[in-house]
């Protein structure tokens, strides 16, 4: 090769790499999350069992102690159940086992699952069963054992679809703690980052069940308004490609009718953008959610979404007052005003209620905690970026109103402001961790017109 | 990151293979020449530049059971000022529009009120500064800049639109079809991603330069 070559072959490669450099240097890193939720090949134990009634699922609820699976759940866990579910929550990296429960032909009860670490891909499944052949023969006898320390369960876990063979064993220890219409473990965003792994897309029906499974008894949903005036949960003003997916899917959600977005939009998992209509009717029809906290995102959206507040709150008490028992449901929804521009909005949909003769719903303010009190708001919701401030806490509190911070995820931030301000509920993405830490040091926040 | 990469790697094998395709009649022409393009590179001129060609979107609509139908072939035109610099590189600003798909979609009754036939269209205005070089008969660019995502609808004899403005990134490589001293002709291919709105597309055209104001020469 001559110089000449020489040169021009360098000077070719030179520009190639240019190239190639700022070609790098526009690429952006967008996270593609990934998840999988693993199955057992052939439909599990469950398929073959009777599975066991809500009442009976109340039997497993408490605090354990791991002596075999420390390394997959840590030394103790928090196990408490919702409707066909058995959570097991954990402080290690904010795990959690999600199983049913079912009596075998044998006389046995399985409860089968998997677990997950909602910030890495790692799941894998879970199969344990009740170790005392008495109490597993008194619950396939349809009865409803206490907790004991007689509640001993062993198995094993794996690893993805692997059929589990690490051996787990924990064994109750104690109770909860109260926490039920107590201590509000509020799902952020329904549940989840985006740039988790758990399956479900935030500000989702999917999200709202997950979050009741995984140690969640309320929910923060974001709420903005479509062109067309109804409200949808969406936490961006606009659709990012983050979030949504579509190709005719861009621009943002004011400037899009519910029509275009249902034709046009679906989020990062297949899921339709909800109404919140949809959504309270999901939350109260196949939830035990107690608590559903609606953060206006627009002022716009205030009116309509109190609208479906009320609606929702009159079709509870109405199930709540007739004779059925089997229906009744507690749940509280607040509409949550985030900015002096949502407060404005709030006072006129007030007036706008009032003069119709309806009964404004509840509202929880997010920033001063005097303007709680005057505006006669049930909840204050501060962010955690101010500390605990219990001297605020106290006097919400001594006015009747509950606090819920937002939003920590933090391990060491949730010890802090549960130890130092008990307040009534914390909004976060990590709520197997919240529930175990609340178990663990937590100190169930006074009833209203309680005082500490 | 990795869907990004692979488009990347997706739309630069099409465009190797495309200007592979072009390349070919051109081949032995190249083959003639004695000197090597580099040392006839033309004098420092601002260079006035337009492109035309079909594109093809990547993506597909979200909801397929309302889709009736989908066309995701569309058109671009452009226009770029470029100075031709005495370096290796060339700076230049771009603006382009694409018409880039267009669809039906069958909505039925629900809570938006009656059903019905809701057309959808994207096109983007691309605004993009950028750099270009050029080695044997091939001329590489790249540039980053703003997209303007347009969307339009019509349902129920209604019209709306709706837009954003993400970042977007673009590289052309182009063959030098034809180059005399009034205009230079080239067959191009353009990859061009708009990751804010994960909008992909590739386009195929021809781009016609001549300079507007030349110092010396050629």
């Amino acid at each position: 090769m001559n110089s000449e070559s020489h040169s021009f072959g360098g000077n070719v490669l030179c520009r190639l790499l240019a190239c190639a450099a700022l070609a790098a240097a526009t690429t952006s890193c967008e996270a593609s999350p990934e998840s999988h939720v693993p199955m057992f090949g052939d439909g599990g134990m469950l398929r073959l069992g009777t599975p066991l009634t809500r009442e009976q699922l109340y039997s497993f609820e408490g605090m354990f102690d791991l002596s075999q699976g420390s390394d997959l759940l840590g030394s103790d866990a928090s196990v408490r159940t919702s409707n066909g579910t058995v959570s097991i929550l954990t402080d290690k990296d904010a795990g959690y086992v999600v199983l049913g429960a079912a009596c075998l032909p044998d006389q046995r009860v399985v409860l089968e699952g998997y677990w997950q670490y909602p910030t890495r891909v790692k799941a894998g499944l879970v199969r344990l069963f009740v170790d005392s052949p008495d109490l597993a023969l008194s619950l396939c006898n349809g009865e409803v054992p206490l907790p004991s320390t007689e509640l001993q369960l062993s198995g094993s876990y794996g690893k993805g679809d692997q059929y589990p063979t690490e051996p787990l064993t924990l064994a109750w220890a104690r109770d909860l703690k109260p926490w039920r219409g107590r201590f509000f473990t509020t799902a952020h965003h329904g549940a989840c980052e985006p740039t988790d792994h758990c399956g479900v897309s935030q500000n989702t029906l999917e999200s709202m069940r997950l979050a009741d499974r995984i140690g969640s008894n309320a929910v923060e949903i974001d709420v903005r308004s479509t062109r067309d005036g109804i409200p949808v949960l969406f936490h961006d003003p606009g659709l990012s490609s983050a979030l949504v997916e579509g190709l005719f899917c861009n621009g943002k959600i004011a400037e899009l009718s519910l029509a275009e977005l249902r034709a046009n939009c679906t989020l990062t998992y297949g899921e339709t953008i909800p109404t919140v209509g949809q959504a309270l009717t999901s939350i109260i029809n196949e939830t035990e959610i107690e608590g559903v906290y609606l953060d206006m995102k627009v002022p716009e959206a205030v009116l309509p979404t109190a609208r479906l507040a009320i609606s929702a709150l009159a079709d509870l008490q109405a199930r709540n007052e007739n004779d059925d028992v089997t229906d009744d449901r507690t749940v509280g929804i607040v509409v949550a005003i985030t900015t002096d521009e949502v407060l404005t909005a709030w006072h006129a949909a007030k007036a706008t209620l009032e003069a119709e003769g309806l009964t404004p719903p509840p509202c929880l303010l997010e920033y001063d905690p005097n303007l709680v009190v005057s505006e006669d708001c049930v909840a204050w919701g501060p962010t955690w970026t101010q500390g605990p401030q219990v001297a605020n806490v106290n006097k919400v509190r001594a006015a009747g109103a509950i606090t819920v911070f937002w939003t920590i995820n933090q391990s060491d931030f949730l010890n802090e402001f549960l130890t130092r301000a008990h307040p009534n509920g914390i909004i976060t993405a990590r709520s197997a961790l919240l529930f175990h830490r609340y178990q663990k040091i937590g100190t169930p926040p006074p009833l209203p017109g309680e005082t500490e | 990151m990795r869907r990004l990469a692979g488009t990347y790697v997706g739309a630069l094998g099409a465009l190797l293979g495309t200007l592979s395709v072009l390349s070919l009649p051109a081949r032995a022409a190249a083959q003639e020449a004695t000197a090597p393009v580099e040392e006839s590179r033309a004098p420092s001129a601002w260079e006035l530049s337009a492109s035309l060609g079909p594109t093809i979107v990547f993506g597909e609509p979200a909801n397929p059971a309302y889709t009736q139908s989908f066309n995701r072939v569309g058109v671009l035109a452009s226009l770029a000022l470029a100075y031709r610099s005495p370096y290796f590189l060339d700076p230049l600003l771009e603006v382009s529009y694409a018409a880039l798909a267009d669809g039906k979609s069958v909505l039925p009754d629900g809570e938006w009120g009656a059903g019905g036939t809701m057309e959808q269209h994207m096109a983007t205005w691309i605004i993009s500064p950028g750099v270009s070089t050029e080695f044997w008969r091939f001329r590489v660019r790249l540039g980053i800049g703003i997209a303007v995502m347009e969307q339009s609808y019509t349902f129920q004899g209604e019209e709306s639109s709706s837009s954003q403005t993400p970042i977007t990134s673009q590289l052309v490589l182009g063959f030098k079809a034809l180059d005399n001293n009034l205009i230079r002709l080239d067959a191009e291919a353009r990859a061009v991603l708009v990751p804010g709105t994960d909008t992909n597309f590739l386009s195929f055209g021809l781009t016609g330069r001549f300079d507007i104001v030349s110092y010396g020469q050629p």
